[in-house]
């Protein structure tokens, strides 16, 4: 969520009004968004489950809602839906774990900023 | 029950600590652009973080990801919104990309904004629509390289909003 947060702040920037929607309040609220909806789904189906098109699009009409309605940056909105499955219940991860997850199973991810390149360092933004 | 403030860990719990260590930014300088219009005029886009690009284009770099974790693509891929369901690879290493790859509209919802231009929902689905690999801690090339590619391109194109969908 962060990167595409910041992102987000980049489009907007040029001139292009956005919403997004996330499953991370606490992300885009400290990546400070102009305008996000927040849910709680899974990550994979942030906007509902496969060939649920009216709940979908249920979310995507408020997404468009807060678009026309935000009066200004920091508009957020928590949206009433709950996901029809248990959180720990609920399949979202890969079934092959991805990279950076297998090096933090192994307590061997890195930490701080030195391993970057430094075109690539994000503390140089 | 219906929610009424979203838990950022429902889902994913371990996040908790490395969210907590983030900085935040000063909210007096987030940036806006009022949408000027009715959205029913608008030219839209959509930009989806779950790594999808047209079959044949070239994919996004996920050999050096896992040579180097620590490392995301940062580059985006162009989606003509001509492209159906079958046209488009769903790669993001991060998710569970199988129910993308049955129902886009679970988080890229192309079909769901083709019906809003066909209802006048909204003006216009622009021509391109976009993608990101969302794993991107190196963030510095993504906002300096790519996103100025992107914002440039849909000014081109005369996009008046973009709708982000993060995976």
């Amino acid at each position: 969520m962060r990167s595409v947060g910041l992102l987000q702040r980049e489009i907007e920037k040029a001139g292009i009004a956005t919403v997004s929607i996330s499953n991370q309040p606490e992300v885009a609220e400290k990546v400070c968004l102009p305008r996000a909806c927040f849910i709680q789904y899974p990550f994979a189906r942030i906007l509902g489950m496969v060939g649920d098109r009216p709940g979908q699009r249920r979310v995507c009409d408020d997404m468009c809602g807060l678009l026309v309605e935000a009066r200004g940056p920091n508009s957020y909105v928590h949206l009433p839906y709950e996901w029809p499955e248990p959180p720990e219940k609920t399949q979202w991860e890969p079934l092959t774990p991805a990279p950076m997850h297998v090096l933090r199973a192994q307590g061997k991810a890195p930490k701080g900023f030195a391993h970057y390149r430094d075109e690539e360092r994000p503390d140089l933004v | 029950m219906p929610i009424t403030k979203v838990d950022s860990y429902a889902f994913y719990p371990g996040a908790r600590d490395r969210i907590a260590q983030m900085r935040p930014a000063d909210p007096a300088k987030t940036p806006w652009t009022a949408l000027g219009k009715p959205l029913s005029k608008c030219n839209v886009t959509l930009v989806s973080t779950a790594g999808i690009y047209v079959k044949g284009d070239v994919p996004f770099d996920y050999e050096r990801e896992w040579r180097e974790p620590h490392w995301g693509d940062p580059t985006h891929r162009e989606v003509p919104r001509a492209a159906g369901q079958d046209d488009c690879e769903y790669t993001h290493l991060h998710i569970n990309t199988e129910y993308l790859r049955a129902d886009r509209n679970t988080a890229f919802p192309v079909d769901i904004f083709l019906d809003y231009e066909r209802e006048g929902k909204v003006g216009r689905l622009a021509d391109t629509l976009y993608s990101i690999m969302g794993y991107v801690p190196n963030f510095n090339p993504l906002l300096k390289q790519t996103a100025p590619k992107m914002a440039a391109k849909m000014k081109a194109e005369g996009v008046d909003a973009a709708f982000l969908f993060p995976v």
